[in-house]
Protein backbone atom coordinates (compact mmCIF):
# COMPACT_ATOMS: atom_id res chain seq x y z
CA UNK A 1 0.00 0.00 0.00
CA UNK A 2 1.91 2.96 -1.25
CA UNK A 3 2.03 6.13 -3.24
CA UNK A 4 2.73 4.84 -6.73
CA UNK A 5 3.76 6.88 -9.73
CA UNK A 6 1.44 6.08 -12.63
CA UNK A 7 3.08 8.32 -15.19
CA UNK A 8 4.98 11.56 -15.69
CA UNK A 9 4.30 13.47 -18.88
CA UNK A 10 6.49 16.33 -20.10
CA UNK A 11 5.35 18.75 -22.78
CA UNK A 12 7.65 18.82 -25.78
CA UNK A 13 8.71 21.46 -28.24
CA UNK A 14 5.90 23.69 -29.43
CA UNK A 15 3.75 23.19 -26.35
CA UNK A 16 0.54 21.21 -26.01
CA UNK A 17 -3.13 21.94 -25.50
CA UNK A 18 -3.29 19.46 -22.62
CA UNK A 19 -1.61 16.63 -20.76
CA UNK A 20 -3.72 13.49 -20.78
CA UNK A 21 -3.77 10.60 -18.33
CA UNK A 22 -6.02 7.82 -19.58
CA UNK A 23 -6.76 4.32 -18.41
CA UNK A 24 -6.06 5.25 -14.79
CA UNK A 25 -5.78 2.01 -12.77
CA UNK A 26 -8.75 1.54 -10.46
CA UNK A 27 -6.65 -0.07 -7.74
CA UNK A 28 -6.15 2.94 -5.49
CA UNK A 29 -8.01 4.98 -2.89
CA UNK A 30 -6.94 8.55 -3.73
CA UNK A 31 -5.11 10.33 -6.56
CA UNK A 32 -2.41 12.97 -6.35
CA UNK A 33 -1.45 15.14 -9.29
CA UNK A 34 1.80 17.14 -9.21
CA UNK A 35 2.11 19.83 -11.85
CA UNK A 36 4.90 22.13 -13.00
CA UNK A 37 3.28 24.43 -15.50
CA UNK A 38 3.64 27.52 -17.64
CA UNK A 39 1.00 28.91 -19.97
CA UNK A 40 1.42 30.27 -23.49
CA UNK A 41 -1.21 32.91 -22.68
CA UNK A 42 -1.55 35.75 -20.20
CA UNK A 43 -3.81 33.69 -17.94
CA UNK A 44 -2.47 32.05 -14.83
CA UNK A 45 -5.44 29.78 -14.16
CA UNK A 46 -5.26 26.08 -14.87
CA UNK A 47 -8.00 23.50 -15.18
CA UNK A 48 -8.40 19.77 -14.92
CA UNK A 49 -10.79 17.75 -17.02
CA UNK A 50 -12.27 14.59 -15.54
CA UNK A 51 -13.35 11.71 -17.75
CA UNK A 52 -13.26 13.96 -20.81
CA UNK A 53 -15.91 16.39 -19.53
CA UNK A 54 -15.10 19.97 -20.47
CA UNK A 55 -15.66 22.92 -18.15
CA UNK A 56 -18.50 25.33 -18.77
CA UNK A 57 -22.28 25.30 -18.89
CA UNK A 58 -23.89 22.46 -17.01
CA UNK A 59 -20.70 20.47 -16.83
CA UNK A 60 -21.02 19.74 -13.12
CA UNK A 61 -17.80 21.43 -12.07
CA UNK A 62 -17.48 23.99 -9.27
CA UNK A 63 -14.48 25.58 -7.65
CA UNK A 64 -13.49 28.20 -5.13
CA UNK A 65 -10.02 29.57 -4.60
CA UNK A 66 -8.28 31.68 -2.01
CA UNK A 67 -5.11 33.38 -3.19
CA UNK A 68 -2.50 35.69 -1.77
CA UNK A 69 -0.31 37.98 -3.84
CA UNK A 70 2.00 39.10 -1.07
CA UNK A 71 0.13 42.35 -0.62
CA UNK A 72 -3.51 41.29 -0.72
CA UNK A 73 -5.74 38.24 -0.39
CA UNK A 74 -8.64 37.54 -2.67
CA UNK A 75 -11.12 34.81 -3.43
CA UNK A 76 -12.92 33.71 -6.56
CA UNK A 77 -14.60 30.81 -8.28
CA UNK A 78 -17.76 29.71 -10.00
CA UNK A 79 -19.99 26.76 -10.80
CA UNK A 80 -18.79 26.03 -14.30
CA UNK A 81 -15.03 25.63 -14.41
CA UNK A 82 -12.74 22.98 -12.97
CA UNK A 83 -10.16 25.44 -11.72
CA UNK A 84 -7.42 23.50 -10.06
CA UNK A 85 -4.06 25.30 -10.18
CA UNK A 86 -2.11 28.47 -10.93
CA UNK A 87 0.65 28.59 -13.52
CA UNK A 88 3.19 31.11 -14.71
CA UNK A 89 1.89 33.22 -17.57
CA UNK A 90 3.62 33.59 -20.93
CA UNK A 91 5.09 36.97 -20.06
CA UNK A 92 6.81 35.64 -16.96
CA UNK A 93 10.59 35.45 -16.78
CA UNK A 94 11.92 32.66 -18.96
CA UNK A 95 12.23 29.24 -17.32
CA UNK A 96 9.84 30.05 -14.48
CA UNK A 97 7.04 27.59 -13.86
CA UNK A 98 4.22 27.33 -11.32
CA UNK A 99 4.03 24.35 -8.98
CA UNK A 100 0.88 22.64 -7.79
CA UNK A 101 -0.26 19.63 -5.85
CA UNK A 102 -3.83 18.44 -6.36
CA UNK A 103 -5.38 15.78 -4.13
CA UNK A 104 -8.49 13.92 -5.33
CA UNK A 105 -10.23 11.70 -2.81
CA UNK A 106 -12.01 8.41 -3.43
CA UNK A 107 -11.61 8.49 -7.17
CA UNK A 108 -13.19 5.07 -7.72
CA UNK A 109 -16.25 5.81 -5.59
CA UNK A 110 -19.80 6.31 -6.82
CA UNK A 111 -20.22 9.67 -5.12
CA UNK A 112 -19.35 13.12 -6.42
CA UNK A 113 -15.65 13.84 -6.76
CA UNK A 114 -13.78 16.59 -4.93
CA UNK A 115 -10.26 17.92 -4.93
CA UNK A 116 -8.10 20.27 -2.93
CA UNK A 117 -5.09 21.99 -4.36
CA UNK A 118 -2.03 23.87 -3.14
CA UNK A 119 -0.58 26.03 -5.85
CA UNK A 120 2.14 28.66 -6.24
CA UNK A 121 3.52 30.78 -9.07
CA UNK A 122 6.26 33.36 -8.83
CA UNK A 123 7.80 35.61 -11.44
CA UNK A 124 11.14 36.98 -10.38
CA UNK A 125 9.60 39.16 -7.71
CA UNK A 126 7.23 41.01 -10.04
CA UNK A 127 4.19 38.93 -9.21
CA UNK A 128 3.47 35.88 -7.15
CA UNK A 129 0.50 33.93 -5.97
CA UNK A 130 0.06 31.28 -3.35
CA UNK A 131 -3.35 29.67 -3.49
CA UNK A 132 -5.55 26.95 -2.15
CA UNK A 133 -8.36 25.69 -4.34
CA UNK A 134 -11.44 23.64 -3.57
CA UNK A 135 -13.12 21.87 -6.45
CA UNK A 136 -15.88 19.40 -7.13
CA UNK A 137 -17.30 17.44 -10.02
CA UNK A 138 -20.87 16.16 -9.89
CA UNK A 139 -20.47 12.65 -11.20
CA UNK A 140 -20.93 9.19 -9.75
CA UNK A 141 -18.53 7.63 -12.23
CA UNK A 142 -15.05 6.55 -11.21
CA UNK A 143 -12.26 8.74 -12.52
CA UNK A 144 -10.65 6.88 -15.40
CA UNK A 145 -9.02 9.81 -17.18
CA UNK A 146 -7.63 13.20 -16.21
CA UNK A 147 -6.47 16.08 -18.35
CA UNK A 148 -4.38 19.08 -17.34
CA UNK A 149 -4.88 22.27 -19.33
CA UNK A 150 -4.97 26.03 -19.07
CA UNK A 151 -8.05 28.21 -19.09
CA UNK A 152 -6.67 29.96 -22.15
CA UNK A 153 -3.61 29.12 -24.19
CA UNK A 154 -1.52 25.98 -24.18
CA UNK A 155 0.91 24.35 -21.83
CA UNK A 156 4.37 25.62 -22.62
CA UNK A 157 7.29 23.33 -23.43
CA UNK A 158 8.86 21.68 -20.36
CA UNK A 159 5.60 21.76 -18.38
CA UNK A 160 5.19 18.45 -16.57
CA UNK A 161 2.49 16.55 -14.74
CA UNK A 162 2.88 13.44 -12.62
CA UNK A 163 -0.01 11.28 -11.50
CA UNK A 164 0.24 9.15 -8.37
CA UNK A 165 -2.12 6.56 -7.01
CA UNK A 166 -2.36 6.34 -3.24
CA UNK A 167 -3.54 2.90 -2.30
CA UNK B 1 15.98 10.49 -3.64
CA UNK B 2 13.79 7.79 -2.18
CA UNK B 3 10.14 7.83 -3.15
CA UNK B 4 7.98 8.96 -0.25
CA UNK B 5 5.83 6.07 0.89
CA UNK B 6 2.30 6.33 2.14
CA UNK B 7 1.03 3.27 3.95
CA UNK B 8 -2.70 2.95 4.40
CA UNK B 9 -2.98 2.25 8.13
CA UNK B 10 -6.74 2.17 8.41
CA UNK B 11 -9.65 2.70 6.06
CA UNK B 12 -13.31 2.81 6.98
CA UNK B 13 -16.23 2.92 4.59
CA UNK B 14 -19.47 2.90 6.52
CA UNK B 15 -21.98 0.19 5.70
CA UNK B 16 -24.36 1.53 8.34
CA UNK B 17 -24.78 4.94 9.93
CA UNK B 18 -22.40 5.80 12.74
CA UNK B 19 -22.27 8.55 15.35
CA UNK B 20 -18.48 8.59 15.26
CA UNK B 21 -15.44 6.90 13.79
CA UNK B 22 -12.23 6.41 15.75
CA UNK B 23 -8.83 5.31 14.55
CA UNK B 24 -7.19 3.92 17.65
CA UNK B 25 -3.91 2.23 18.55
CA UNK B 26 -2.25 4.13 15.71
CA UNK B 27 1.06 2.63 14.62
CA UNK B 28 3.84 4.80 16.09
CA UNK B 29 6.56 3.90 13.61
CA UNK B 30 5.89 6.55 10.95
CA UNK B 31 7.07 10.14 10.65
CA UNK B 32 3.78 11.85 9.87
CA UNK B 33 0.12 11.00 9.42
CA UNK B 34 -2.27 12.01 6.65
CA UNK B 35 -5.99 11.78 7.23
CA UNK B 36 -8.52 12.09 4.40
CA UNK B 37 -12.28 12.29 4.82
CA UNK B 38 -15.22 12.29 2.49
CA UNK B 39 -18.42 12.23 4.48
CA UNK B 40 -22.15 12.80 4.43
CA UNK B 41 -24.60 12.91 7.31
CA UNK B 42 -28.12 11.71 7.96
CA UNK B 43 -29.64 14.99 9.18
CA UNK B 44 -30.48 16.34 5.77
CA UNK B 45 -28.63 19.50 6.72
CA UNK B 46 -25.10 20.74 6.61
CA UNK B 47 -23.52 19.73 9.91
CA UNK B 48 -20.13 20.32 11.41
CA UNK B 49 -17.63 17.52 11.87
CA UNK B 50 -15.75 17.34 15.14
CA UNK B 51 -12.26 15.91 15.21
CA UNK B 52 -10.41 15.12 18.45
CA UNK B 53 -6.94 13.82 19.17
CA UNK B 54 -6.53 11.16 21.84
CA UNK B 55 -10.14 11.78 22.85
CA UNK B 56 -9.25 15.26 24.14
CA UNK B 57 -12.32 17.50 24.10
CA UNK B 58 -10.74 20.12 26.34
CA UNK B 59 -9.76 23.67 25.42
CA UNK B 60 -6.39 22.63 24.05
CA UNK B 61 -6.47 23.43 20.34
CA UNK B 62 -5.08 26.69 18.92
CA UNK B 63 -5.23 27.75 15.30
CA UNK B 64 -4.81 30.33 12.56
CA UNK B 65 -6.90 29.89 9.44
CA UNK B 66 -7.90 31.34 6.11
CA UNK B 67 -11.00 30.92 4.01
CA UNK B 68 -12.12 31.93 0.53
CA UNK B 69 -15.82 31.84 -0.30
CA UNK B 70 -15.47 32.80 -3.93
CA UNK B 71 -16.04 36.46 -3.17
CA UNK B 72 -14.54 37.08 0.25
CA UNK B 73 -11.08 36.24 1.57
CA UNK B 74 -10.74 36.04 5.32
CA UNK B 75 -8.19 35.13 7.94
CA UNK B 76 -8.88 34.41 11.58
CA UNK B 77 -7.41 32.71 14.59
CA UNK B 78 -8.38 31.30 17.92
CA UNK B 79 -7.08 29.80 21.11
CA UNK B 80 -8.42 27.31 23.58
CA UNK B 81 -10.70 25.66 21.06
CA UNK B 82 -12.08 22.19 21.67
CA UNK B 83 -11.41 20.51 18.35
CA UNK B 84 -9.05 20.46 15.38
CA UNK B 85 -9.84 23.40 13.10
CA UNK B 86 -10.13 23.23 9.34
CA UNK B 87 -10.36 26.92 8.53
CA UNK B 88 -14.10 26.60 8.15
CA UNK B 89 -16.89 24.55 9.56
CA UNK B 90 -16.17 21.09 8.25
CA UNK B 91 -19.63 20.73 6.93
CA UNK B 92 -20.99 17.84 4.99
CA UNK B 93 -24.46 16.97 3.87
CA UNK B 94 -24.18 14.68 0.90
CA UNK B 95 -21.40 12.30 0.05
CA UNK B 96 -19.00 13.95 -2.38
CA UNK B 97 -19.58 17.49 -1.12
CA UNK B 98 -16.38 17.77 0.81
CA UNK B 99 -12.80 16.70 0.83
CA UNK B 100 -10.65 17.21 3.88
CA UNK B 101 -6.93 16.46 3.90
CA UNK B 102 -5.11 16.69 7.21
CA UNK B 103 -1.37 16.45 7.83
CA UNK B 104 -0.32 15.61 11.39
CA UNK B 105 3.39 16.19 11.81
CA UNK B 106 5.78 14.23 14.04
CA UNK B 107 2.77 12.67 15.68
CA UNK B 108 4.67 10.10 17.73
CA UNK B 109 6.98 12.60 19.43
CA UNK B 110 6.55 12.98 23.17
CA UNK B 111 8.57 16.18 23.61
CA UNK B 112 6.55 18.67 21.59
CA UNK B 113 3.06 19.99 20.97
CA UNK B 114 1.53 18.61 17.78
CA UNK B 115 1.19 20.67 14.60
CA UNK B 116 -1.69 20.00 12.25
CA UNK B 117 -2.13 21.43 8.75
CA UNK B 118 -5.52 21.12 7.08
CA UNK B 119 -6.97 21.86 3.66
CA UNK B 120 -10.69 21.83 3.15
CA UNK B 121 -12.84 21.62 0.08
CA UNK B 122 -16.44 22.41 1.00
CA UNK B 123 -18.86 22.62 -1.92
CA UNK B 124 -21.97 21.38 -0.20
CA UNK B 125 -24.07 24.38 -1.16
CA UNK B 126 -23.84 25.68 2.39
CA UNK B 127 -20.95 27.98 3.24
CA UNK B 128 -19.00 26.88 0.16
CA UNK B 129 -15.31 27.56 0.58
CA UNK B 130 -11.71 26.69 0.06
CA UNK B 131 -10.02 26.82 3.43
CA UNK B 132 -6.83 25.96 5.23
CA UNK B 133 -5.71 26.06 8.82
CA UNK B 134 -2.62 25.54 10.91
CA UNK B 135 -3.40 24.17 14.35
CA UNK B 136 -1.49 23.25 17.45
CA UNK B 137 -2.67 20.67 19.92
CA UNK B 138 -1.21 21.77 23.25
CA UNK B 139 -0.15 18.35 24.38
CA UNK B 140 3.18 16.54 24.19
CA UNK B 141 1.61 13.09 24.14
CA UNK B 142 2.00 10.95 21.05
CA UNK B 143 -1.16 10.84 18.98
CA UNK B 144 -2.54 7.37 19.44
CA UNK B 145 -6.14 7.94 18.40
CA UNK B 146 -8.20 10.25 16.20
CA UNK B 147 -11.96 10.55 16.65
CA UNK B 148 -14.33 12.07 14.10
CA UNK B 149 -17.97 12.81 14.85
CA UNK B 150 -20.68 14.88 13.17
CA UNK B 151 -22.57 17.36 15.32
CA UNK B 152 -25.90 15.94 16.56
CA UNK B 153 -26.34 13.45 13.77
CA UNK B 154 -24.76 10.35 12.27
CA UNK B 155 -22.44 9.77 9.36
CA UNK B 156 -24.29 8.34 6.40
CA UNK B 157 -23.63 5.04 4.70
CA UNK B 158 -20.73 5.29 2.28
CA UNK B 159 -18.77 7.89 4.24
CA UNK B 160 -15.06 7.16 3.97
CA UNK B 161 -12.18 7.79 6.35
CA UNK B 162 -8.59 6.96 5.43
CA UNK B 163 -5.50 7.21 7.62
CA UNK B 164 -2.04 7.02 6.05
CA UNK B 165 1.37 6.79 7.63
CA UNK B 166 4.20 8.58 5.85
CA UNK B 167 7.46 6.70 6.17
CA UNK B 168 10.34 8.47 7.92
Amino acid sequence: MTMTLVETITVGSGGAASIEFTGIPQTGVDLQLVISSRSTSSSTLGLIKINGVNSGGASGYAAKFLASSGSSAFSGGDSFYARAFFANRSTATASTFGNSLIYLSNYTSTVNKTWSSDSVEENNGTDAYAAIIAGSFTSTSAITSLSVLHETGNLAEHSTASLYIIS
Amino acid sequence: MATPTYDLLESVTLTSSAASVTFSSIDQSYGDLILTLMTGNDSGFSRQNYVYLNGDTGNNYHYVAMRGTGSVAASFSGTDDTLVQAGDSIRSKNLGDMNWVVNLFDYSATDKHKSVLTRLTNLSGASDAAAAAASRWANTAAITSITMAPNNTTYSVGSTFNLYGVAK
